[in-house]
């Protein structure tokens, strides 16, 4: 038995395989064979459609005078005319026995009803009758698949065959959502009582482009009277509910104001906003007490509805509801809108407080504002024209005005029982004692404690806190916490002692700390010692630089000038810089440690040797590293090389010159000495000697 | 009498074909074109005695045919123009062009006689 060897062995992976070149020329007749086919399918089917689609237009054209001579036919037309209309019925007959033909006439039909009005489209729906065209879509409705159903329901109810409702209406509540809005549409507009149908048997959802297009098609039927839609506002659908609301807004229908009042208290939201919404637009002021009651047990979004609500239709009597929600509120959106809800109401009641700074005044004292402040208080004040009057009473002891500016700028002439007169002048600025009822008021708005000034009096605080309201006591400790002050300490231990609220408690420990760290700066107490807020080689003024230096080039030039102006500080910064550099940045790195380090053993040798001792009489003990200062305590000069400010006019006194180190007087301002002051008066002294000589 | 040429401009052939019957019932002599070249290379060749166009048409629209009639041909012949999209912008460019009427689809053809036979008589007659 022979056995054919295979076309191409497998020898090896990277071989040629022996192809049988028979099977190759195969291979390429059937790929031409297939590509024929190919180009002979697709030019067949595109030869059909546009033959299709030229007999359709061919078949249009001599429809179209048919059609037209339907629609304009009169029994009143000449002789001529009549036997053309009687021959164009009996040809459009045989037509109509063809199922193209009708589908283009019905094609026609449709697509005219868009585009003409008035009588000719009542006619055209005749005709649409008439030919009996309308049979077609009623087959249309049995089809299996949605989008014929779909079209079915739309030529109909477009063709406004009347007879189909009763078909339509099954599909209201199909499962298929296209089927099912055209069915809602065509049940509304073919029967002025689809509506009611609708509303009342349908157990979908109706979204809202649903919704506006049924209000659409309601509006189209002719002569409609709508029914009162508060009857489906008890609808067990939702989207019913919130529909029958949209409708009776639309229809302006306000007989439905109680059921409209109970749906305020609907458990949806949506439903509840609808309703208010309703509620503002047919403005039931009578609702207000239930919207009020409602309000408590709603989400924010129905809060600020109702707050919306209240702006619209509230008084002043709702203002007390107003202030309640602003205090009870924990979230500060419905606490801003209740403001602002208050305003509208009664417009500049409540004045911004938030980031709004607190300005005390104490009486006949200036300067506890900023210099700003002052400028602009002194340029006001440049405005202003005086009025010298009598005055005949006392003026208050403290007076609260809004605008400090002001106050500052004038001067309240002190308690005197005597009448004392004064020339008048232009009445452009008058200042009038306030009446204690009226200076509370203001207090009370501004948030002022009418305490909290140069005479106070702790106890009476203490006491005074004990019997405010919790509420009181919530806002006095978060104004203490803004913008503590050491004189509200006593108030503020007995806070954090005996207030039973552990929040109140906190913030009272909070503001107590923050006074007492600010206390020993402000008291000109001892400066915090260096290095304990940064790194040391933080401190270096050129760290910063050098952190933004992105290329070699800004950093060698930094380096240089660290060189020049740098001092004992940079060294730290230079010993870091050396364990991450590498190359010329290493070598110039090393060549600025070695010429800062040597400057300052430089500086450090004389400094031993040749330091003036500072005389026992001021404080000194003849140590030339350790100085002592003014409350007696002794300074390490290695920690701060600086003598204190009261030694400079000693010094002066003594003829003894200031220091001047190169790279320090940018900083004029600094009034303390670094010790090349001491160098330089040893110089001086030096100097002095070998001219005396 | 001589009938009154009128061209219809309308690239919607069974609406065009429907107005031109009812136009023609009423008198007109009536010419269809259904694209806005052709109606520029009709408008060469002669001016009709009123232009009733569509606003939106392949090639040329209503609005630049009026303009053309106004300021190419210099011609004043009455144009009424129609369109189904309605918005004050085009029926605010088509009078500023020189149109003398507009209406919106959907289109009465009883509507439509009257107003042309009012521009005529408003062009012609008086």
């Amino acid at each position: 038995m022979h056995i054919t060897k295979p076309t191409y062995q497998i020898l090896t992976i990277l071989g040629i395989p022996k192809i049988h070149t028979d099977l190759l020329w195969d291979l390429t007749f059937l790929f031409l064979v297939l590509g024929a086919l190919y180009f002979v399918f697709v030019f067949f089917f595109r030869n059909k459609l546009s033959r299709l689609r030229l007999k359709t237009k061919g078949k249009r054209q001599e429809l179209a005078p048919i059609i037209s001579n339907f629609l304009f036919h009169s029994p009143e037309d000449p002789k001529d005319e009549q036997k053309e209309y009687v021959q164009l019925k009996i040809r459009i007959r045989e037509y109509l026995n063809n199922r193209s033909f009708r589908k283009i006439i019905s094609q026609i039909l449709f697509d005219l009803q868009k585009d003409v009005a008035g009588g000719t489209r009542e006619r055209l729906f005749k005709l649409y009758k008439q030919l009996e065209l309308h049979h077609d879509s009623f087959q249309k409705l049995e089809s299996w698949r949605w989008e014929t159903v779909a079209q079915g329901i739309l030529e109909l109810s477009e063709m406004e065959v009347e007879e189909s409702y009763q078909l339509i209406q099954k599909f209201v509540n199909d499962r298929r959502s296209v089927v099912r809005k055209q069915a809602e549409l065509a049940t509304v507009g073919l029967r002025k009582d689809g509506i009611d149908f609708l509303l009342d048997t349908t157990r979908h959802s109706i979204s809202e482009w649903q919704q506006l297009k049924l209000i659409e098609t309601l509006g189209k039927i002719k002569n409609y009277r709508p029914p009162q839609f508060k009857a489906w506002l008890l609808s067990q659908n939702k989207d019913v509910v919130l529909f029958a609301l949209r409708l009776i807004k639309h229809y302006n229908q306000k007989g439905a104001e109680a059921s409209i009042k109970e749906l305020v208290k609907h458990k949806n939201d949506e439903i509840k906003t609808a309703a208010i919404q309703c509620i503002v637009d047919f403005n039931f002021v009578s609702t207000l007490g239930t919207l009020k009651k409602v309000f408590w047990k709603s989400s924010n979004m129905v809060k600020i509805n109702i707050l919306n609500a209240v702006a619209s239709l509230g008084s002043a009597h709702d203002i007390l509801f107003l202030e309640e929600v602003a205090s009870r509120e924990s979230s500060f959106i419905i606490v801003g809108k209740a403001q602002s809800t208050i305003n509208t109401i009664k417009p500049e009641t409540v004045l911004p407080s938030k980031d709004i700074l607190k300005v005390s005044h104490d009486e006949g004292k200036k300067g506890s504002y900023s210099k700003m402040d002052r400028e602009d208080t002194e340029s006001n004040v440049n405005a202003i024209e005086f009025t010298y009057e009598e005055v005949t009473q006392s003026p208050p002891e403290t007076i609260e005005v809004e605008d400090i500016e002001f106050y500052d700028a004038i001067e309240i002439p002190e308690p005197k029982n005597e009448r004392q007169t004064t020339e008048p002048m232009d009445t452009a600025f008058e200042l009038q004692p306030m009446e204690e009822g009226f200076e509370n008021s203001i207090d009370q708005l501004l948030g002022v404690l009418p305490s909290i000034g140069e005479d106070l009096d702790s106890s009476a605080l203490v006491d005074d806190y004990d019997s405010i309201s919790e509420l009181e006591k919530s806002q006095l400790v978060e104004r203490l916490e803004e913008v503590p002050d050491e004189r509200e300490l006593p108030l503020l231990e007995h806070i954090a002692e005996n207030e039973s609220n552990p929040e109140l408690r906190f913030k009272a420990f909070k503001a107590m700390q923050s006074i007492k760290q600010s206390v020993p700066m402000d008291k000109g107490g001892e400066l915090p010692k260096k290095g304990t807020e940064l790194p040391l080689e933080q401190q270096s003024i050129f760290y910063t630089l050098y952190q933004y230096a992105s290329d070699l080039d800004s950093k060698l030039i930094l380096l240089k000038e660290l060189m020049d102006v740098g001092d004992e500080k940079e060294i730290p910064f230079l010993k870091g810089l050396l364990a991450v550099s590498n190359g010329i940045l290493l070598k110039t790195v090393r060549k600025a440690l070695d010429k800062l380090e040597k400057g300052c053993s430089e500086q450090e040798v004389p400094l031993s040797d040749e330091m003036p001792e500072v005389p026992k009489e001021m404080g000194g003990n003849g140590n030339t590293e350790r100085i002592q200062n003014e409350d007696g305590q002794q300074e390490d000069l290695e920690d701060d090389e600086r003598i204190p400010l009261e030694l400079l006019f000693l010094y002066e006194e003594l003829g003894i010159k200031a220091a001047k180190k190169e790279g320090q007087d940018t900083f004029p301002f600094d009034f303390e000495l670094s010790k090349e002051f001491f160098l330089e008066g040893s110089r001086d002294k030096q100097n002095g000697k070998k001219d005396h000589e | 009498m001589d009938k009154r040429k009128l061209l219809l401009a309308e690239d919607d052939q069974m609406l065009a074909s429907l107005l031109k019957y009812r136009l023609e019932r009423d008198g007109y002599e009536v010419v269809i074109e259904f694209d806005g070249k052709s109606v520029k290379e009709n408008l060469e060749v002669a001016i009709p005695d009123i232009v009733i166009s569509d606003i939106m048409m392949p090639y040329f629209s209503g609005i630049e045919l009026v303009d053309y009639v106004r300021n190419q041909l210099n011609s004043d012949v009455p144009i009424i123009l129609i369109s189904a999209a309605s918005n004050d912008e085009n029926i605010v460019s088509a009078f500023e062009m020189g149109a003398n009427d507009f209406i919106a689809k959907p289109v009465s053809p009883s509507e439509l006689m009257v107003r042309v036979s009012r521009e005529i008589k408003r062009h012609y007659c008086t």
